[in-house]
């Protein structure tokens, strides 16, 4: 049951033209290399699909960010119900998870990338466990509101644990899921993006680092507007899911 | 005790496989050697000049970015929160700013704007802004129709109803987006440094990326994961905990 | 055109905790780690040029390179002579052995076409704006060392206005007036030869051949002393190998111009920023200028650049010249 919001639709699409619009005038007045119009990157990128140049790239980034978002979400979770049941857990890791939230993600990048090596596992593994945290902390915040109706209420039904995770626990989940999923999905893939400016010599944000080194911008942007596409589709996915369920 | 047993366990194990599996200390460095270079850091000794004053400009340019997002980020929260038009309007360009990696912006900003402390600065508010934005719109939704009718009916408008009726009504998500953004803004602050300035943690880092040390980028990260710890369980814990009660003491 | 596996998948740190005191490879296959300006290791893998060796040629970003071969990550990698003797001035066990495929290190300071007429040659920008990469790069030592060495500029940060910012974001600040001038590194520096905007006053190579008769290189095959002295034979291999690449390049050199065999790597490198005047660097390779072969690789080429690393006062002491040099002659003997 999704209704179609037409204002909200067309006020959405307003924004953008404006955005274009700005870009296209400063591109006008700049006139350089630097800043090329709009018109130009779009041609290029469509040449990049036309050709399809444009797919290797992004299933490379596109298959790290998944696949480390898929760690994130599980670990988040599994971190987020553990400690919501668990006192002695959370009192384990709250150090832990504080330091994971706050280290700053180019020095993870740089150390991850030197010490375990340039494989798509490590940055699966640093994009899982810069997610983890930002998807832990909202599914305990969540289970702690609800925590104690929902144990006297499993307690008192004496229901087995495997009911409980798949009965109560995970119906209950799904909505804060999904707002975490939103989240981190965004974080996943710009973490994964930043991983190959910064070293990781393939997928869109190696191109994008290319097309700098060689100051082809027309080029670094035709890949950034690749970018942004592939995550306002997926952004555009997730609202979709999010009201369904949330609905529901 | 129990929350530093693991950080304890992890130093122990970043020890031994330092000293006894990975002995390549220029890559893996022992703990003893990011000791070292915290000492260093801290004697305020570098190799491109003082660190406290790169040190001091990293976090001045953090706090001048965090404040101009958190102000613009809730005015415009506010106003989104008010009118569903305007957050439909802002939802995309908020979008795209957040989801735009920092390093990206300042490559776009520092050709306009060339080597200057703007780049950086505007870089984070860009990605800063919307996380404020998009809590304190999320806040002002929350407030109850009642009191926004009661509002109207006194006919208190413009600066005044912001300052007497939205912010207090949404203080406590104002709280928690200071807090979620300045532990943003200190996790991103060096990205936005690494490509052009004269100074900053950020260019440090690169310098010893650029010569393979890792030792003294280990001990940065130390340095800011500790600050930024501190700024959010000194300032933002308690402040936070102090709102809590006043609104459930108003209840 | 094939597909270069840009992946690393040789022994990563992890797989070496777990495969410890495996032992060495018999040197059937080799990882050669390179970036992106190694296109001789790239056409050579390509068209067989390696013969039975099995290379396999990684592309990663040219500050990983080294940290590949610290790491004991890949046997051989794709670096500069000059930061081959600070590394081993800083006790890591490398040796440059040979200049087979190596690029002729153009890179240099560019000013805007329009000033180059103010501004021909490096004394000229006294007091100006100079961007350079970065001052941990091995660019920015190499530039120190030249100052010192051939122009009697005992600081450089003071003699010049010196302003850091990545290499690619330099063109865009000098371009726009910005800054006056920037040294830039080699992607950099191909794409500025090939834009009209921006004019060369200034590149490694030629300042050194016209202080010393000889080029200098802004890269070529590094391994370590240990890799060397248990793998003569694949070493020879893989210099004859680039050595044919090299030859091949120059013969074809239309394959790297749009529309040609290795477009692509061309782009990569830099080379076809501006497709009207990809020609300039196309005109060098044709003309044999902008790759060496191993025939270049002498005793009198290495005596000049520890001679300006001397004069250059690079480090404050210089490690013995073979311990950071295979000396000439010693991989065609052994053959």
């Amino acid at each position: 049951m999704v209704r179609f919001d037409t204002s909200a639709a067309l006020a959405q699409i307003a924004s953008i033209v404006v955005l274009l619009a700005l870009w296209a005038a400063a591109a006008i007045i700049v006139d350089m290399r630097a800043l090329p119009a709009p018109w130009l990157v779009f041609a290029t990128l469509g040449e990049l699909i036309v050709s399809g140049q444009a797919f290797a790239p992004l299933g490379e980034t596109l298959g790290r960010t998944l696949a480390g978002f898929a760690l994130g979400m599980v670990l988040g979770t599994g971190y987020g119900i553990a400690a919501a049941l668990s006192r002695t857990f959370r009192e384990l890791t709250l150090w832990l998870l504080q330091i994971s939230i706050f280290t700053p993600t180019l020095i993870l990048i740089f150390l991850f990338l030197i010490s375990l090596g340039r494989t798509n596992l490590t940055v699966i593994v640093l994009v899982g466990l810069v997610v983890m945290p930002v998807v832990g902390t909202y599914i305990r915040d969540a289970m702690g509101d609800f925590e104690d109706e929902l144990t006297e209420m499993a307690d008192s039904f004496k229901i087995g644990l495997r009911e409980r995770v798949t009965g109560m626990y995970l119906p209950f989940l799904m909505p804060p899921l999904l707002a975490a999923g939103r989240v981190a999905f965004t974080l996943a893939w710009k973490v994964a993006f930043l991983s190959e400016i910064f070293g990781f010599p393939n997928g869109i944000g190696w191109q994008v680092k290319t097309g700098y080194d060689i100051y082809n911008i027309q080029l670094l942007l035709a890949w950034l507007m690749l970018f942004i596409f592939v995550l306002l589709i997926a952004e555009q996915l997730m609202r979709l899911a999010q009201r369904r369920f949330v609905k529901w | 005790m129990l929350n530093a047993a693991p950080v304890v366990v992890g130093i122990g194990l970043w020890w031994t496989i330092t000293t006894f599996v990975l002995v390549q200390p220029r890559l893996f460095p022992p703990p003893q050697d990011v000791l070292a270079e915290l000492l260093r850091i801290l004697s305020n000794d570098g190799p491109l000049g003082p660190t406290y004053a790169h040190a001091g400009a990293t976090l001045l340019r953090l706090l001048t970015a965090w404040s101009i997002a958190f102000v613009i980020g809730t005015l415009l929260g506010v106003l989104a929160g008010r009118r569903r038009l305007v957050f439909d309007f802002m939802a995309n360009p908020v979008w795209i700013a957040m989801s735009v990696p920092s390093v990206v912006w300042v490559f776009i900003l520092l050709v306009l704007f060339g080597i200057e402390n703007i780049v950086p600065v505007s870089a984070l508010v860009l990605l800063l802004t919307a996380p404020v934005f998009l809590g304190t719109a999320e806040g002002v939704r929350a407030i109850s129709k009642d009191l926004l009718e009661m509002c109207d009916s006194y006919h208190v408008r413009g600066w005044q109803r912001l300052t007497g009726f939205y912010l207090p009504s949404i203080a406590s998500y104002m709280v928690a987006n200071a807090r979620v953004s300045f532990a943003y803004g200190i996790r991103i602050v060096l990205i936005a440094e690494v490509i052009g300035l004269p100074n900053g943690v950020g260019i440090l880092v690169a310098y010893w990326s650029d010569t393979l040390f890792m030792a003294p980028i280990v001990a940065w990260g130390i340095l800011l994961t500790a600050v930024g710890m501190a700024v959010d369980l000194l300032v933002f814990g308690p402040l936070q905990r102090r709102i809590r009660q006043e609104s459930e003491l108003s209840r | 055109m094939t597909h270069f596996s840009p992946l690393f998948p040789g022994t990563t740190a992890l797989a070496g905790l777990l495969a410890l005191g495996a032992s060495p490879l018999a040197a059937q296959s080799v990882s050669m780690t390179v970036e992106a300006s190694a296109i001789p290791a790239f056409v050579a893998a390509d068209r067989g040029f390696f013969g039975a060796l099995e290379v396999e040629v990684s592309k990663v970003g040219y500050d990983q390179v080294q940290a590949l071969l610290v790491a004991g990550d890949t046997d051989i990698a794709w670096m500069s002579p000059i930061e081959t003797v600070q590394f081993v001035t800083e006790g890591s066990d490398f040796r440059y052995f040979s200049t087979a495929g190596a690029q002729n290190m153009y890179n240099g300071i560019v000013v805007r076409a329009e000033e180059a007429d103010q501004y021909p040659d490096v004394l000229s920008l006294e007091g100006k704006q100079l961007g350079i990469p970065g001052f941990g790069t091995g660019t920015w030592a190499s530039f120190r060392a030249f100052t010192r060495a051939f122009y009697d500029i005992e600081d450089p940060t003071e003699y010049f206005d010196v302003v850091t910012a990545s290499s690619g974001a330099l063109l865009a600040l000098v371009e726009q007036g910005r800054v006056d001038a920037a040294l830039l590194f080699s992607g950099s520096s191909a794409a500025a030869r090939a834009l009209p905007e921006f004019r060369t006053v200034f590149s490694f190579t030629e300042a050194m051949e016209a202080a010393t008769g000889q080029p200098l290189v802004i890269n070529g095959a590094v391994a370590t002393g240990t890799w060397l002295d248990e793998n003569p034979e694949t070493a020879a291999a893989v210099v004859a190998g680039l050595d044919e690449a090299t030859a091949w390049i120059e013969a074809n050199p239309s394959a790297f111009a749009s529309g040609g065999e290795y477009e692509q790597l061309a782009q990569d490198a830099g080379w076809l920023a501006g497709p009207e005047t990809v020609d300039s660097v196309l005109s060098l390779i044709e003309e044999g200028k902008w790759y060496l072969s191993s025939e270049d690789y002498t005793q009198e080429w290495i005596g000049a650049i520890m001679t300006l690393l001397a004069d250059g006062q690079f480090v404050e002491e210089l490690p013995e010249q073979d311990a950071a040099f295979l000396a000439p002659g010693t991989l065609t003997a052994s053959e």
